[in-house]
């Protein structure tokens, strides 16, 4: 196990005590990393595997400390905040270093399988008590199956309830050695024409489906979640495709609908980065509560997360 | 005690009685009542009363409730003496709104999602205002 413990990858955050990650009061792990680049992404910084550089003009003091040590010389104030010339920033981190005001942070830092057992391990209390656990999310947390598999391990060897939140897109190869360490998966469907949902994630949907009916076929409960993107994916016909499709899945427990919300529009300033969704309007609830009808209809169970 | 370089300005108090100082929650509740819980409470002569924030999110739905027990069993089960909550009303957002020096860790979970409040743009402040205020709180 020594050895193991020492694996590395890049986290992007850890949160403790969170609801709607599979049962009880979770532990969720987001990584950094994704094969995916779904238009209504709200964690942008997750995208890449390596570390990136966040900005926050508001917080900015104009101390100027950032500036001298920034060896590429990508950063400027002008405009009372800092500026940072993204073609010439390598993300090395020093600025955020540097920044006292928290105006620029680095995103994504390497974590060892010791050091996130350490951290899950704080809360065993609560998944006791909540019949909880740890959620691995991100990103795409199977993105790195070696490390994936020795972190499963370690938990499972301190008898951790685990749960993985997987967009599915990776070889099955990776996915099956796993599957004894694995208490239930969130696995998103989002959408089901092939065509559709290369145009609106940048790849399609074969290898994620057949993935998931692989799961199904040895009995991994799957919890299914929908993001519903109005005017992309809720259209009757695609529910109806999804929910005939999830009946099929003998370990579903339920399917879930994640509305469109705008809470990652933040991040995506913090990267200099455009946001692509800014013209699609939240999904009124009346709508969202038709589309929960339909899926019972199916004799599927339904939760709206928000 | 005059004022601190952390931030805290006399004569604000340091804590709120054995809660975090302002500031320094940066963990959650669980990181919270596991601190809490390592202080030798039979050694304070009339109690300590750990106050802690609850979103309405967490309590609008059944499942959410039965998560609040849990995290109530997991506060007996570590012996914290007396804890008390107060919900996230809409007014404590205003109030954040206008002074976020003063909630700096006020987290507002959004399911899965979490984000600390005085970090997000004026309209999704407002739009978790509505939200809660819709939800009667």
């Amino acid at each position: 196990m020594a050895n193991k413990i020492n694996e590395k990858r890049n986290v992007l955050s850890i949160y403790r005590m969170t609801t709607h990650n599979g049962p009880g009061l979770r532990t969720l792990i987001l990584f950094k990393g994704c094969p995916l680049r779904c238009l209504w992404c709200s964690t942008p910084e997750s995208q890449k595997s390596e570390p990136e550089i966040a900005v926050y003009p508001d917080k900015c003091i104009l101390c100027g400390q950032c500036v001298p040590v920034c060896s590429k010389k990508a950063i400027k104030i002008f405009d009372e905040t800092i500026n940072i010339e993204r073609s010439l920033c390598d993300a090395c981190g020093k600025c955020a270093q540097e920044c006292y005001a928290g105006a620029i942070k680095i995103l994504g830092q390497s974590m060892s399988i010791g050091e996130l057992l350490e951290e899950v391990k704080k809360d065993s209390v609560i998944y006791k008590q909540s019949h909880g656990g740890v959620t691995i999310s991100g990103g795409e947390p199977l993105l790195n199956p070696t490390f994936a598999n020795q972190l499963l391990e370690a938990f499972k060897e301190e008898d951790i309830n685990v749960g993985v939140d997987t967009c599915g897109y990776v070889p099955w190869a990776y996915i099956e050695p796993l599957l004894p360490y694995i208490d239930f998966f969130l696995w998103d469907i989002k959408h089901m024409n092939p065509k559709k949902h290369k145009e609106l994630t940048g790849a399609s949907n074969e290898l994620i489906l057949n993935n998931v009916r692989s799961v199904s076929e040895r009995n991994v409960p799957l919890y299914i979640r929908v993001p519903v993107i109005p005017g992309y994916n809720n259209s009757e016909g695609n529910i109806r495709a999804l929910c005939e499709f999830s009946q099929g899945l003998h370990s579903a427990v339920e399917v879930d609908l994640l509305p469109l919300h705008h809470l990652g529009e933040v991040r995506y300033r913090s990267l200099d980065r455009p946001y692509p969704i800014a013209n699609i309007t939240l999904i009124p609830d009346v709508v969202l509560q038709t589309i929960k009808r339909m899926i019972e209809s199916f004799g599927l169970k339904c939760d709206i997360v928000i | 005690m005059g004022t601190l370089p952390n931030g805290r300005i006399y004569p604000n108090p340091l804590a709120d009685c054995i809660s975090p100082s302002p500031g320094v929650d940066k963990n959650g509740p669980t990181a919270v009542i596991k601190s809490v819980s390592k202080l030798s409470m039979h050694r304070f002569a009339l109690g300590g009363v750990l106050n802690l924030r609850l979103s309405p999110q967490l309590v609008a739905t059944e499942s959410g409730l039965e998560n609040f027990v849990s995290f109530l069993r997991a506060i007996e089960e570590l012996e914290v003496y007396h804890t008390q909550f107060n919900v996230v009303s809409s007014e404590l957002l205003r109030k954040a709104m206008k002074q976020p020096e003063n909630y700096m860790d006020l987290l507002i979970r959004v399911a899965s999602y979490c984000a600390y409040f005085v970090e997000l743009i004026k309209d999704q402040q407002l739009d978790i205002i509505n939200r809660t205020e819709q939800q009667g709180w």
